[in-house]
Parts: C-alpha cells; sequence; structure tokens
C-alpha cells in the first residue's frame, strides 16, 4: 500500500476512492494533533500475521468485530499495555493488577482498589473467555464492546485516575511503543497513536484469553474422565436425572461458557421492595424498577481461582456460595424462578460433590500460559 | 496518460472493493416483516411481573416469555419457498409496558422471492435435526449459539422450544415467598415440535413490504381441552409432563394466530 502511495497519482487515486463512495467515506486514520514532533515510522516494517483463534472445542466460535482482527503484534501490544503502569496516573498501577492471571484474572479482594487506594463498589471480574461475552460487559452490562471498556479504566479516578491525553503523548515518545504500534496498525508516524487504537490492541489481547482445557472440557472431548464425586456434582449442577435435588445451576451458568451471559436476581439481597437495593446493578443503567438487582452471571470458568464471590466479594468461599442457593436465598418480585428461596435439598454431601465439580472447571494450563504473563518481568 | 492506463485496473479494483457493498441491483424481491405479540385472553401481556391477571379466581403474572420458530416457508401450489430456518423470538425484550408489548417483537426479511402463496409455515420449537446440535455447534450469537444458552438443557440433550416465567398467588394473599415463582420449559423433545400452517393470500411483489402480524394469547395457552386451566406449580421439568403437550398442541388449536 505505501508504494502505491509514492508514485504520482496517489492523489488521484484518493480523490476517486473518496469521491466513489462519498456517502459512506469515514476518516479511516484518527490523527491526534500533534503534541509531539512526529517520527517516521514507515521504514519499520509491516506484515501483520493473523492470529488464527484456535479450535476450541467445546467453545463455540468467537464473533471477532471485522475491524479488529487478531494479529500477532496487536495482540503482543495489548499484553505489554495490558501490564504497563503507564496507563496510571502515578505509574503505579495497571490493569492487570486488577486482574491477575493467578487470580484467574481477578485481584482476589471483595472490592478492587485504584491506583490512589481508593476503594471502588465491585469486585472486579474475570476475564477468561472474555471475547465471548457480547451480551454487555460488566457486572451490569452497561458497556457492549472490549475496545468501549478498555476506555474507561484509564480515566476512572477510582481505578487508574490518568487521562488518555497524557497517556498517549507518553506512547508517542516512548522507546518501544510506536515500533509496536507500527507493527500492529501500520501506522507511519508516532502522532498515529491514539487511544483508540491502544484500546483496540488491549482487546485483542483479551480475545485472545481462551480457557478451554479445564478437567471439565478434557472429559466432553472424552480425554479424561471425572471422579466419582466430580461427576455426581456434575449431575446436581446440570439436574440430570439421576433421583438426587436438582441445583439448578446450569440454567444460568450454563456449558460451554459456563454463563448464558444473561442478567438475574439470584436472591442474595434481602429487600423490602424493588427500589431498596444497595446496588441496583442493571436497574440503574435500564430504568426498569424490574431489573433492580439484577446481575451478570458470571462464568463459572476458573471460579475456584477468583475468590471472594458476587459484584461486591461478599461471599468468602465456594461454600458460602452454595449456602446460599441451598437455603438463602432472598424472595423479592424480580427473583429468577430457578432461585429456590426455599432452598434446594442439597445434603452436606451433594454440596462436596458440587464443589468438587466446580474444581473440574480449574484450567491451570490457562492460568499458567506465558503468553498471558507480564511481559515486562 | 500511458500511466493512468495503467493504474486504472487498480483504481476499479479499489473503487469496487471500498464500495462492492453499494452496488445497486435491480429490486427483483420482497420484504417481509413478522411481528409478534402476546396477550392473556382479551388483555394485552406486560411482563416484568408488573401486571397481574386472573387465573381461575387467583393471581398470577408473567415476566418471561421466549419461544423458537423454524422452518419459516411461504407455500403455494409449486412448493415452498424457506424464509429462515430458524428465529429465537423472546417477547421479554417488548412486553415491558403495554405501549411496546402493542408494537410486540419484529423480524423483517428482505430479498424475500416474489410470487404468491397461499399459506405461511413455521413451526414452534427446535426440530429434530437441529436439536441434536448444541451452543457449541455454532457461533456466540446464532439464535442456537452461546448467547441463548439459557434455552439449551444439558440433561434433555435438547433445547427449550417454549418458555414463560412468572409468579403465581397460591395463597391468594399477595406474592411473596409462599407463592410459586414458575418457569414453565417445554421442550427438548421431537414429539413436541408442532408445525403450524396459516391460511392467507400472500403476495409478495418486487420491492414491496408484506406485514404478517402474529399473536400468542398465553391463557389459551395454558387451558386444557375441557377448558380449565393447567396447574402451576414450581419448576421441576419432570412433573409437569402432561402440561407440556397441553402448551404445545395449544399452539396449534388456536392460542397462535395470524391476525
Ligand atoms: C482498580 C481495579 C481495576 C483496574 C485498574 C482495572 N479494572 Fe477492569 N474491572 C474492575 C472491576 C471492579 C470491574 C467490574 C466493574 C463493574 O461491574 O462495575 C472490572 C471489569 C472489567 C471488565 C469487564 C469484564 C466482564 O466480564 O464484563 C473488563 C473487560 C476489564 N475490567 C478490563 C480492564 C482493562 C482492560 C483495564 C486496564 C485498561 C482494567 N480492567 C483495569 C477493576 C479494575
Ligand atoms: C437464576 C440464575 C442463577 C442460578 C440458578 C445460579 N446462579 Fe450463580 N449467579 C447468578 C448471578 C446473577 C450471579 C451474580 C450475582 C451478583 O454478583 O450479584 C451469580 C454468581 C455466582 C457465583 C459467584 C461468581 C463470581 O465470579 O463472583 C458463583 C460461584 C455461582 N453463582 C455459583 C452458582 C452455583 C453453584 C449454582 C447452583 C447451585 C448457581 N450459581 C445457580 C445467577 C444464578
Amino acid at each position: 500500500m505505501s508504494c502505491l502511495f509514492r508514485n504520482n497519482y496517489s492523489l488521484l487515486l484518493l480523490i476517486l476512492v473518496l469521491f466513489a463512495c462519498k456517502k459512506e467515506s469515514r476518516p479511516t486514520v484518527i490523527t491526534n494533533p500533534p503534541i509531539t514532533d512526529a517520527k517516521d515510522l514507515s521504514d519499520i516494517s509491516y506484515n501483520p500475521v493473523a492470529v488464527e483463534i484456535p479450535n476450541a472445542f467445546p467453545l463455540p466460535v468467537m464473533d471477532i468485530p471485522v475491524d479488529n482482527p487478531l494479529t500477532e503484534a496487536g495482540v503482543e501490544l495489548g499484553r505489554f499495555l495490558f501490564y504497563d503502569p503507564l496507563l496510571s496516573g502515578n505509574e503505579r498501577m495497571a490493569c492487570a493488577d486488577c486482574h491477575l492471571p493467578k487470580g484467574g484474572f481477578t485481584d482476589n479482594l471483595a472490592v478492587s482498589k485504584g491506583t490512589d487506594g481508593i476503594a471502588g463498589l465491585r469486585s472486579s471480574m474475570s476475564l477468561i473467555n472474555a471475547g465471548y461475552f457480547t451480551k454487555g460487559l460488566f457486572w451490569d452490562g452497561r458497556i457492549k464492546t472490549l475496545e468501549e471498556q478498555a476506555l474507561l479504566p484509564v480515566e476512572d479516578v477510582i481505578e487508574l485516575h490518568n487521562d488518555w491525553e497524557s497517556v498517549v503523548e507518553k506512547m508517542q515518545v516512548h522507546n518501544d511503543y510506536p515500533t509496536r504500534f507500527r507493527k500492529a496498525f501500520g501506522i507511519n508516524t508516532t502522532n498515529e497513536i491514539t487511544k483508540e487504537l491502544a484500546v483496540k490492541a488491549i482487546a485483542q489481547f483479551e480475545r485472545s484469553l481462551i480457557s478451554f482445557n479445564s478437567k471439565y472440557d478434557r472429559v466432553v472431548r472424552n480425554e479424561a474422565f471425572f471422579e466419582e464425586d466430580e461427576l455426581t456434582g456434575f449431575e446436581l449442577f446440570f439436574d440430570e436425572p439421576n433421583g438426587l435435588p436438582d441445583a439448578e445451576c446450569g440454567h444460568c451458568h450454563n456449558a460451554p461458557l459456563f454463563t448464558v451471559n444473561q442478567y438475574f436476581n439470584n436472591g442474595i439481597d434481602s429487600v423490602g421492595s424493588l427500589e431498596d437495593f444497595k446496588d441496583k446493578g442493571l436497574g440503574a443503567i435500564t430504568n426498569n424498577p424490574f431489573d433492580n438487582g439484577k446481575f451478570r452471571a458470571p462464568s463459572l470458568r476458573n471460579i475456584a481461582l477468583t475468590a471472594p464471590y458476587m459484584h461486591d466479594g461478599r461471599f468468602q468461599t465456594l461454600e458460602e456460595v452454595i449456602d446460599h442457593y441451598n437455603e438463602g436465598a432472598h424472595f423479592a418480585d424480580n427473583i429468577d424462578p430457578l432461585i429456590k428461596t426455599r432452598g434446594l435439598g442439597l445434603s452436606e454431601q451433594n454440596k462436596k460433590e458440587l464443589i468438587a465439580f466446580l474444581h473440574a472447571l480449574t484450567d491451570t494450563s490457562f492460568v499458567n500460559n506465558p503468553a498471558y504473563q507480564n511481559p515486562f518481568e | 496518460m500511458k500511466h493512468l492506463i495503467k493504474i486504472l485496473p487498480f483504481v476499479y479494483c479499489l473503487v469496487f472493493i471500498t464500495c462492492g457493498k453499494q452496488t445497486v441491483e435491480p429490486i427483483d424481491t420482497a420484504s417481509l416483516n413478522l411481528s409478534f405479540r402476546a396477550t392473556y385472553g382479551e388483555e394485552t401481556l406486560v411482563l416484568d411481573n408488573q401486571k397481574e391477571y386472573d387465573y381461575e379466581g387467583k393471581a398470577v403474572r408473567f415476566s418471561k416469555v421466549n419461544f423458537y420458530l423454524a422452518n419459516l416457508v411461504a407455500i403455494n401450489d409449486d412448493g415452498e419457498t424457506e424464509l429462515s430456518e430458524v428465529q429465537f423470538i423472546d417477547l421479554t425484550l417488548t412486553h415491558n409496558t403495554s405501549t411496546e408489548a402493542e408494537i410486540g417483537t419484529v423480524r423483517s426479511f428482505s430479498k424475500v422471492p416474489i410470487g404468491e402463496y397461499k399459506y405461511f409455515g413455521l413451526g414452534v420449537g427446535v426440530p429434530n435435526d437441529l436439536n441434536k446440535t448444541n451452543p457449541s455447534d455454532y457461533a456466540t450469537s446464532h439464535p442456537l449459539g452461546a448467547n441463548n444458552s439459557s434455552e439449551y438443557l444439558e440433561d434433555w440433550n435438547g433445547y427449550i422450544f417454549v418458555r414463560i416465567e412468572g409468579e403465581y398467588d397460591k395463597d391468594g394473599d399477595g406474592f411473596g415467598s409462599n407463592d410459586i415463582a414458575f418457569s414453565y420449559q417445554v421442550g427438548g423433545r421431537e414429539n413436541l415440535y408442532r408445525s403450524v400452517e396459516f391460511e392467507s393470500t400472500l403476495i409478495f411483489s418486487a420491492g414491496e413490504t408484506v406485514n404478517l402480524d402474529f399473536e400468542l394469547d398465553i391463557k389459551q395457552l395454558f387451558t386444557r381441552p375441557a377448558g380449565s386451566l393447567i396447574r402451576i406449580i414450581d419448576y421441576d421439568p419432570t412433573d409437569i409432563n402432561e402440561e407440556r403437550q397441553i402448551i404445545m398442541n395449544n399452539f396449534e388449536q388456536g392460542a397462535f394466530q395470524l391476525k
């Protein structure tokens, strides 16, 4: 492409192309005002190599936005940005500080603390298989895409507390990022580095976080067998007809993602009316009182690694979570019919079996995958 | 000029690539809008448990109604024209207020082959061949894919054809934890799939749009052949086998109508 534009007809071509589709033409390159003296990058090679998403059965095919295909250089740039404290105001905190691989990409805190040490209101969310979460992100679904999402933490005062302008400025004069942006997106000068490209790269990295090698997955692929207790746990989870009680979990945390990407009131709060939820969750976004107290059912993949649990981290252990479903759910006008306020009738033995199954959703090969670790270490 | 000629194919190529989607083709197809509305008897159905309806003297309210339709076809003497293999119709998204409920859920199809048809046919549920698949087999956003994995039951190895949820004031003293939050999930099995044909003269002419309005009466869906209403009980799929047959039969027998 660059050689094309070097010949004399480049202008003519450009005009022709623009003219031919005048109505639809959108600027393809978003250029920041030149804050610094732009450096030419066009001598650095740009040979994007597409990342093939592996056949991740039983995971489905991921829907990847056409304007942000995964490339090796893009994912790698995303990984650097994800781990780089340069994104925060005091250069102390990175995305990864609240989304650590060993915590299943959470921070293992009830509610997260930002770069200034101020606590937020909600618990960090796992980013495992985030590329499959296409019916809203966050506990309340307020954001649609990973690209949109990645814009937010940088300017959130209780997260990275910075502004994009200064992040972009730092990236433009950085000794490494300009080359990485060039290799990822084919930009020609340093002032073409933008926040839009930065979040595209972060989103590419997030879409590469695919977990499909838990024991459960291997059993589904006929590569392994469940132990007795895991098998019973599996049957309880999915209401298999085995004469035992139905735990109903699969309705909201269904395979293969172990979430159905929907919003429910799972009865953790005792409220007098729908207006009384401390955190209104989905209702604060839709302004529909019936949605108050509804949160996204998170994926249970690697759930053993992501304690504490729920949007506010109120439960420390999986045992506490199961006890909630088994006997502690509170009635509300919008409680989901699959949450039993009268309890599930699970015995102590059943609870252990269910937990054994939840442990079979842990994928250590994912958590320890070198491609996901801190590139600065 | 010589240079210009050299690059001309390139220019064409570029223009073609950038604007490929815009090339105007002569219109020789029609468009079709299908709308789906639900009622409870004569009343508009409002979901989100907002409105109470009479259930043989006790109160019932509804929170969710969704179902699969498959094999949507227009039929004439020459045979069938398929419009869609499978659709997931979620009335929950459009029945939160009575104003919205009047509009209903709309599905639009462009490029419907022109012609005259006598019947509109569809299946309620997921036909056997598709019911053997599962969400792992599809892209996330496909109607049978992971974004609708709530509608796939592992223990059935099949999809929920029809889901109706709500609350039933069993003890008649207002809704509370002693009452029944029900989730009627019907489907999974071949013998519950129902094919319905609606007689209607359909004329699809070039560039024209045909609107078909479907209405689903939830009360009629819950009515036994003898006229009384089916029991409402807590979610337990094995206990409502008879009720499931009744619900599915009612799709064929007037509860689902083309207005
Ligand atoms: C201070 C801790 C903190 C930092 C820093 C942080 N996050 Fe988060 N992240 C959270 C919390 C808390 C939530 C849930 C917030 C909510 O639901 O309101 C979250 C949610 C998300 C989600 C939504 C996941 C889902 O399943 O919906 C994504 C994606 C995400 N973060 C990515 C990032 C990226 C990318 C960065 C860096 C640019 C980042 N986070 C920085 C705490 C943090
Ligand atoms: C009606 C839907 C529904 C059912 C049934 C259900 N859950 Fe949940 N689950 C949710 C929702 C919604 C949340 C998030 C609630 C919140 O944070 O406020 C959740 C959260 C969780 C969490 C915490 C996840 C995290 O990342 O913090 C675990 C663990 C969990 N559920 C396990 C189970 C188990 C085990 C069962 C079966 C006994 C079950 N769930 C049944 C909807 C459901």
